[in-house]
């Protein structure tokens, strides 16, 4: 089985165990098991090998009885592996059908509950049989019990038909798709082919070797000054329709701080795969020229694991890069298993935990790390294992200006201490002065290698922020005018903690506000306010006249949009069209396509409504989820961090369509950490700082 | 939303216990409470494993669960009075004074019996299994049964399960307050749960998958399933556990002369 895989199943039994949680509300002997059809969509996603497939429900069964509140949770160690077993079993044979997840979810959680409901019966009878239950009616208690089985075998049924689509489609493989481990024959014919005459692992006719194929890996991979070395090196996806790097050729050396630039899609991340060996060994797809780590061809390394010795890489999503339940376990993972011992793993734990400042967080879960701090995280994690090249893929993109100065502040260390570093980064103007080399890809190619002075002369130069020009609104730009927002004395508490602290705000008709400052100084908090996400634990919030404790938010959503910072938060629908159609519906708008079409325009992407929205690019989608709040035509458009993570010429086309949206009359309220942006769009500036506004550059 | 299955960071009994011992100590539990049918005894587990959280500083853990075990429990008095019709009548789910049906499913001395036995073996192994989740790190606990033989890969997906809960509960929470931006309104109960499938699961489900790359990666480059790894001291048993280990097999020979005596 793929790691991919094993993720897959891990991710969705959380789901799963989450789902059984809330469905905890059947009291009696069995309860409904929404477990059952999240493993069998895994199941179905990855079709593992019988063997596999009773490890999986094994696990399954673990999270159910450890979360479970039936009569006998031991049970679930045996219904589940059963379950799965039927759902492999059944969906083997209707492999391809359109109701095939669906059936096989349903004769899955049948077989599971039924064996779940024996287990059970056969352990309470087979103990109390001389005791008072003689005349215990096993038949009436399977009929008793035997409709929640039917019913959760419908649900999970229905649950798993209606998921697997989007989850095929997002993985790109079942029926919908193909994808496997590049070594692997079965799946994908085309795997490992050539482009041309020289294959990726060097093994083509003509490919080059670099280094001294005789010595030892060790030897090799110490001694080489090249660490890594591309060379005419051509890459194109499984499932793209052209290459997505081509004639790659250049070398990283040894102490070397490379900078990878270009606008989205010029290759940057494909570069750093193929980096890695990701590309060889786990990706597959088509392939000319060579690759070499540290010496060796990468196809001359056995697996990841043992190109992982020698190259980290920390990726955009620090979230998914965390395994482990605490901060210290997650930098342990990396040292445990090099070999090292027991003493010497705990010195090198308090030398990471000192060099990326997580000493203080050593016993904090992941999920109550803050953005930075998750990334510090994953970069202590990944230089825990010690190797002397490390890439890091948008490691800071989502960060905000102190975070990504932490993070860049870890780099210069290790700069110092000799590690080559190879950085993919959109914050040009904060990595040039750490780079000895910036190599520039457009479209795959590499167009340019600077040194730091001539890039930054040529960034100075270039007009490569500006987007293509968008259609012109009709409406003129309206002077502020009547307050549209009043907030008095807002102070809000979590439990404990006042995260607002006597806010007081007013927010005329047809401005445009930059709400700034660091993570947790209130600004998300405020803003939740004003559409009644939050309620005030004291104080007023006025919208349009309305105290917002009097109306319910599904009114103030007719008055108040909210653009959450990911725009995969809200975007669930299989075509753009119907994503838009969605929040019209819910205000009763449901039929108004011109509305669709008119929205889609403005934010510049017109003629895509049937296009399935999870694969736009990211700043697609960023317009799409604006698109479907102008939509319902709000008068106050609340965007949380509307540019982070867009290079710069998609962040421009952003705040361009804010602009028109403000131009024609709605009020915008921007969060942002970007103060480049903020100085150039914003009409006005609110300060935020531990849950107090602290500057007000202007207001009605 | 209260966190699922997470570990609580205390210094009690229970967190000073390997976590082998603590599977140990489950398994005993469960084989206990499915042996046992007496209700004064199983009464008797019930209260030894409240005094243990108290010694381990869990009890008010347990208490939170107490409310939701009570519901539980009356749904399985429910369905064994209305299943089990053994030992002396002593009154009727339907009053006699009740027209036409009165006097319907009799409530029986062996259902309220059984019933009894039902919600002590439920109180008791629920109670263990918190004990356990909320003292172990999901970590030590995945050690524990790879040292049982669990192949690493099953290891690692359990792992991955825990660490995610409580991410994809917040995510959960992230997406549900985007849909109500839009003005969705799913309404409560049943219908709403099935109305929010779209809107609320989708996103959620999409967001996770959109993770399996980067973990699958991530695995891979850490060598977490490839590279053998340095036993930590606090992986090892210790006398705490040894101590833990004769007093549970005392209570196993007592459980053995309870069933065979």
């Amino acid at each position: 089985m793929k790691s991919r895989d094993i993720a897959i199943v891990g991710i969705l039994l959380a789901i799963g165990a989450i789902l059984r949680y809330l469905s905890n509300v059947i009291p009696g002997a069995i309860v409904a098991n929404p477990i059952i059809a999240l493993y069998c969509l895994a199941l179905i996603l990855i079709r593992p090998s019988v063997r596999d497939a009773l490890g999986i429900g094994l696990v399954a069964g673990v999270v159910s009885a450890l979360i479970s509140h039936s009569i006998f949770p031991p049970a679930n160690l045996i219904s589940e592996p059963i379950g799965a077993l039927v759902c492999v079993a059944v969906y083997g044979m209707l492999y391809k059908r359109v109701l095939g997840p669906g059936i096989a979810t349903l004769l899955a959680t049948l077989a599971s509950g039924f064996s779940f409901l024996l287990i059970s019966l056969f352990v309470i009878v087979f103990s109390v049989v001389s005791a008072p239950g003689e005349s215990f009616t096993i038949e009436a208690f399977v009929i008793a019990v035997s409709p929640i089985v039917v019913f959760t075998a419908i649900a999970n049924s229905a649950v798993t038909q209606i998921l697997y689509f989007p989850a095929s489609r997002i993985l790109m493989r079942g029926a919908s798709g193909s994808a496997g481990k590049g070594k692997a024959k079965s799946s994908r014919p085309g795997a490992e082919e050539p482009l041309g005459r020289e294959s990726a692992d060097g093994a083509g006719t003509g490919a080059r070797k670099i280094p001294d194929p005789s010595e030892s890996l060790t030897e090799s991979a110490t001694r080489s000054d090249e660490v890594i070395r591309f060379d005419n090196y051509t890459y194109q996806y499984p499932q793209g329709e052209q290459p997505s790097l081509i004639d790659v050729t250049t070398t990283i050396h040894r102490g070397e701080c490379v900078l990878v630039s270009g606008p989205t899609g010029a290759g940057k991340t494909t570069f750093c795969l193929a980096a890695t060996g990701v590309l060889h060994h786990e990706y597959g797809g088509k392939a000319n020229g060579s690759i070499g780590i540290f010496g060796k061809y990468v196809g001359e390394y056995e697996d990841l694991g043992e190109i992982g010795q020698y190259i980290g890489m920390v990726f955009d999503d620090a979230d998914a890069q965390l395994i482990f339940t605490t901060v210290e376990e997650e930098i342990l993972s990396g040292l445990e298993n090099r070999g090292f011992s027991e003493d010497e793993v705990h010195a090198r734990l308090e030398e990471v935990l000192t060099l990326t400042n997580t000493a203080e967080l050593r016993h904090r879960p992941p999920h109550t790390l803050s953005g930075g701090q998750k990334q510090r995280l994953a970069l202590a994690a990944t230089l825990a294992g010690g190797t002397d090249c490390l890439i890091l893929d948008e490691a800071t993109a989502e960060l905000d200006t102190r975070a990504t100065a932490m993070v860049l502040g870890i780099l210069a260390r290790l700069k110092e201490e000799g590690k080559t570093i190879l950085v993919v980064e959109q914050k040009f103007d904060e990595l040039i002065d750490l780079a000895d080399r910036i190599i520039c890809l457009d479209n795959g190619h590499i167009s340019g290698e600077l040194t730091p002075d001539e890039a930054a002369a040529q960034e100075a130069s270039s007009d490569f922020g500006t987007p293509e020009p968008l259609p012109e609104l009709s409406s003129g730009s309206p002077e502020p005018s009547e307050p549209l927002v009043v907030i008095e004395d807002l102070v809000h508490s979590y439990g404990s903690v006042t995260a607002l602290k006597g806010v007081n705000l007013t927010i005329g008709a047809g401005e445009l506000v930059a709400i700034v400052g660091e993570n947790g100084s209130g600004k998300t908090t405020l803003c939740k306010h004003l559409n009644g996400l939050l309620r005030p634990t004291s104080g007023r919030v006025l919208v349009d006249g309305q105290d917002t404790k009097d109306v319910s938010i599904t009114q103030l959503a007719t008055t108040v949009g909210l653009v959450f910072q990911n725009p995969d938060t809200m975007l669930f629908a299989d075509t753009v069209e119907k994503e838009i159609l969605f929040g019209l519906r819910n205000i009763g708008r449901g039929e108004d396509m011109a509305c669709v079409t008119t929205v889609l325009d403005e934010v510049g992407l017109a003629g895509t409504l049937s296009r399935f929205p999870r694969s736009m690019s990211r700043g697609e989608r960023q317009r799409l989820a604006i698109a479907c709040v102008t939509a319902m035509n709000p008068a106050i458009i609340i965007l949380d961090e509307p540019t982070t993570g867009l290079d710069p010429r998609e962040a421009e086309r952003i705040m361009q369509i804010i602009g028109q949206l403000n131009k024609q009359g709605q009020t915008i309220l921007m969060i942002s950490h970007d103060m480049g942006i903020v100085a150039r769009h914003a009409h006005r500036v609110i300060t935020m700082d531990a849950g107090r506004i602290v500057s007000d550059t202007g207001g009605v | 939303m209260a966190e699922i299955l997470q570990y609580i960071r205390k210094d009690g009994l229970f967190h000073h216990l390997n976590a082998l011992s603590k599977i140990v100590f489950l398994v005993l539990v469960v084989v206990a409470s499915v042996s046992i049918t007496q209700i004064p005894i199983l009464a008797g587990v019930v209260v030894v494993l409240f005094l243990l959280a108290v010694v381990g500083k869990l009890y008010r853990e347990l208490l939170s669960q107490v409310p939701m075990l009570l519901v539980l429990s009356a749904g399985l008095l429910l369905l064994t009075v209305l299943t089990m019709q053994s030992g002396d009548v002593i009154g009727h789910l339907i009053p006699a004074a009740v027209p036409v049906i009165g006097g319907a499913f009799p409530i029986t001395t062996g259902a309220l019996t059984f019933a009894g036995i039902l919600s002590f073996r439920f109180f008791a192994m629920i109670f263990a299994f918190q004990l356990v989740i909320i003292s172990t790190q999901p970590r030590d606990l995945v050690y524990a049964l790879q040292q049982l033989k669990f192949p690493v890969d099953y290891s690692l997906m359990l792992l991955i399960a825990l660490r995610f809960i409580p991410s994809l509960q917040l995510e959960g929470k992230r997406i549900s307050e985007a849909q109500l931006a839009r003005a969705y309104n799913p309404g409560k109960g049943l219908t709403g749960k099935l109305r929010s499938l779209g809107p609320l699961i989708i996103p959620l489900v999409s967001n996770a998958l959109g993770k399996a790359n980067v973990l699958g990666l991530t695995i891979d480059l850490r060598g977490l399933r490839t590279h053998p790894r340095t036993v930590m001291a606090e992986q090892r048993l210790v006398g705490l556990d040894y101590a833990a280990l004769v007093v549970m097999l005392c209570a196993l020979v007592g459980l053995l002369w309870y069933l065979l005596f």
